[in-house]
């Protein structure tokens, strides 16, 4: 028996050595940091971002591990389309919980859950509701923060070890946590909303067009059915009047909620009108949500485009993620949904005050492209 | 209450008669055993981490979109789902039977490099093999196995791979799927050729002859083609499959979108086969494999292994006989 343990130990430690370097490697770049963690650092630091690049961003558990330190007044959540909204825009504490909602389920079980903030804002993104994305896995049930185990999906990365070492030694900002935030200063704030890398907001001043980073673009993924948004599949109705009844029973708790139907670009816009296969799509956003919103007296912000405020598609990352000045501007318009919760002339100034189309501090950003060039 | 957690319901089926008097039996530590107990969980985990996970994430996608999907790019879907199933039925296995045997319990063997089966019969022999012993000794037998007349024989057989399916689940798909192997083990049967395969596929050659080579290709075709109904949602699923395979489009060119991704996966998966060929003779893949190489290169394909484990672990793909 002892032979074979110190055989096995000899066999072992070689991997544990190799382990252990690329913990180091993860630590140095802030990888492993745990949630409780990032939150500590982001609330010493509150220009600290946090994106991580090798390791799982634990993204749920983040987000709602933010929900519970925070207690927010006013709570926002829907999809990763949801992410552009901040803190700025109101005046009651707010957290952004972007990006925990991508399907019916999602949205059903986070209506259902133990909210306590008195304003929600909730981002509905038409497609849950196609009978092709009803299909999916109920997966990440609770809308609980549970602690992190250690999960061997982390040496998934070893495959990359090279750009690892490789970004290890590249420039970073030491006051961001994670890799990416670290490299291209973007990532979440401590509000939860999501600031633009910086490469993408230099991009635009560079080329002053905009440019839809996504791949494939999104118009063409409308053209062509590509992706469970776009596929060409029928809506379920009812499925979706279910959800409107769980959001009108917590309106009727007292919560004041707003619905809001996510925009899109012009570009994608237009795209939609103008595919006759992606009909049921653009009628049941623009048409069939609102009526069910209205039969049930729910506040609502509707489906919209750059155009409708005399803007171009500058006011989009890509095809349909709205910029954090365009949903500015569509607060602002929106404003007397929140009980005096948003204030018009400091959403005006930060709107007017602008950086770039995509960002409204300058400050934030710590590469800037040249703009003489 | 006695609890053996290395064996599970799904496999290998044991027999109290093999396993209950081992429990009795006064036990000691044995080194060989012990080592190779562990070399066997490792290859278990390969194959079920590296290959069958790999090939999971392909089969979800080609079968998910089977509507919009050539003929070709099914039978791709097809191929990695033949890999996903034996690498993960026979993973596990290994892992059950390598943990049994670190603990110094032996388990029966339940997968024998089944893809290098001549014909069905053999397939059959080499498959989930603790299940198809027990259905022989518990229906095959009892209604009579083969000593009863030849009408009465072809229906016990048909009728043991009929239920082989209904084992798999309720549904039409399951059934239909032990009916096609009741109905291609049937020429064997009627031929007497069912029991002409007992022996080591190429035993003593490096390589097959080209007829033995061309009864496998033939074999794996016929199991391959039977998969359908094993992995379509439901009967019009399995119809609309096989519509597309025998269509035109089966000479295109495969047009799914992981087709560039995949084509790693078809390399571990040629080395995994070659390794599997190698060692044929043995209990499992890598049993007596690179053991007359030196330790450093022995270690070194180990770590490899375990690499290789660890770069794919984490999938999040269930146990697929867990759900049967």
């Amino acid at each position: 028996m002892k032979y074979f343990l110190r055989k096995l130990l000899f066999f072992i430690i070689p991997i544990i050595l190799f382990l252990l370097s690329y913990e180091y490697v993860m630590h140095s770049l802030g990888e492993t940091s745990t949630i409780p963690t990032v939150f500590e650092i982001q609330e010493r630091n509150r220009n600290s971002l946090f994106m991580r690049k090798y390791l799982s961003q634990d993204f749920r558990n983040y987000k709602l591990y933010g929900i519970k330190r925070n207690k927010p007044e006013i709570l926002s959540s829907g999809s990763s389309r949801m992410m552009q909204i901040r803190s700025e825009f109101f005046n009651s504490t707010y957290y952004n919980a972007g990006g925990l909602l991508h399907n019916m389920r999602d949205l059903n079980n986070f209506l259902e859950s133990d909210i306590k903030a008195n304003t929600i804002l909730v981002g509905i993104d038409p497609w849950w509701f196609k009978y092709d994305n009803l299909k999916i896995r109920d997966k990440n049930k609770e809308f609980e923060f549970s602690k992190g185990k250690f999960d061997l999906t982390r040496y998934n990365s070893l495959i990359d070890y090279h750009k690892i070492i490789s970004d290890l030694t590249k420039e970073r900002i030491s006051k961001n946590i994670g890799t990416n935030a670290q490299l291209f200063n973007g990532g979440f704030r401590l509000d939860g909303s999501l600031k633009t890398p910086d490469y993408r907001i230099n991009l635009l001043l560079k080329e002053k067009k905009f440019i839809d980073i996504e791949e494939p673009k999104t118009s063409k993924r409308i053209k062509n059915g590509l992706t469970g948004r776009f596929s060409i599949s029928k809506f379920d109705t009812l499925k979706f009047e279910n959800s409107i009844k769980l959001v009108k029973s917590l309106v009727d708790e007292g919560k004041n909620i707003i619905v809001y139907l996510m925009p899109f670009s012009n570009e994608s816009y237009h795209t939609l009108v103008n595919t006759e296969k992606q009909k049921d799509l653009f009628e049941f956003a623009t048409v069939h949500m609102p009526k069910v919103l209205d039969s049930y007296g729910i506040k609502y912000i509707p489906t919209e485009h750059p155009s409708l405020y005399k803007l171009d598609d500058t006011y989009f990352i890509d095809g349909f993620h709205p910029s954090e000045i365009f949903v500015a501007i569509q607060l602002k318009r929106y404003a007397s949904l929140f009980n005096n919760e948003i204030d018009p002339v400091k959403l005006d100034t930060l709107i007017n005050n602008r950086f770039c189309n995509l960002l409204f501090n300058k400050s934030e950003m710590l590469t800037i492209y040249n703009e003489s060039d | 209450m006695l609890v053996f957690k290395p064996q599970l319901v799904a496999g290998p089926i044991e027999r109290a008669a093999n396993l209950l008097p081992q429990f009795y039996k006064r036990r000691k530590f044995e080194y060989h055993k012990a080592v190779d107990g562990l070399r066997q969980i490792l290859w278990g985990l390969f194959k079920k981490v590296v290959i069958a996970d790999n090939c999971a994430e392909y089969v979800d996608q080609i079968f998910s979109n089977s509507g919009e999907l050539n003929g070709s790019s099914l039978v791709i879907g097809l191929l990695f789902f033949s890999f996903q199933a034996y690498g993960d039925f026979s993973g596990y296995s290994d892992i059950a039977i390598g943990t049994s045997r670190l603990f110094g319990f032996n388990l029966m063997k339940n997968f024998s490099y089944p893809f290098f089966a001549r014909d069905i019969a053999e397939f059959w022999r080499k498959w989930h093999i603790s299940l198809m012993t027990w259905f022989r000794d518990y229906i095959y037998i009892p209604l009579g196995g083969s000593r009863v007349k030849k009408s009465r024989y072809i229906f016990n057989v048909f009728i043991v791979f009929l239920i082989s399916g209904l084992w798999h689940g309720a549904n039409w798909t399951y059934v239909l799927f032990g009916a096609i192997h009741g109905l291609y083990f049937m020429p064997l049967l009627l031929f007497k050729n069912n029991r002409a395969n007992l022996d080591i596929i190429a035993e003593n050659r490096v390589l097959p002859t080209f007829r033995e080579l061309r009864l496998m290709i033939y074999t794996f075709a016929l199991v391959n083609f039977s998969w359908i109904l094993f992995r379509a949602e439901d009967l019009s699923h399995s119809i609309s499959i096989f519509k597309k395979i025998f269509s035109l489009s089966f000479f295109q060119f495969p047009d799914f979108d992981g087709l560039k991704g995949s084509l790693i996966i078809f390399v571990m998966v040629s080395i995994f086969i070659c390794i599997e060929w190698i060692s044929r003779k043995d209990e499992y893949g890598i049993e007596k494999f690179g053991s007359n190489w030196k330790k450093p290169f022995r270690y070194g394909f180990y770590y490899i292994i375990i690499l290789l484990i660890l770069l794919y672990v984490g999938k999040e793909e269930q146990f697929i006989y867990f759900q049967f």
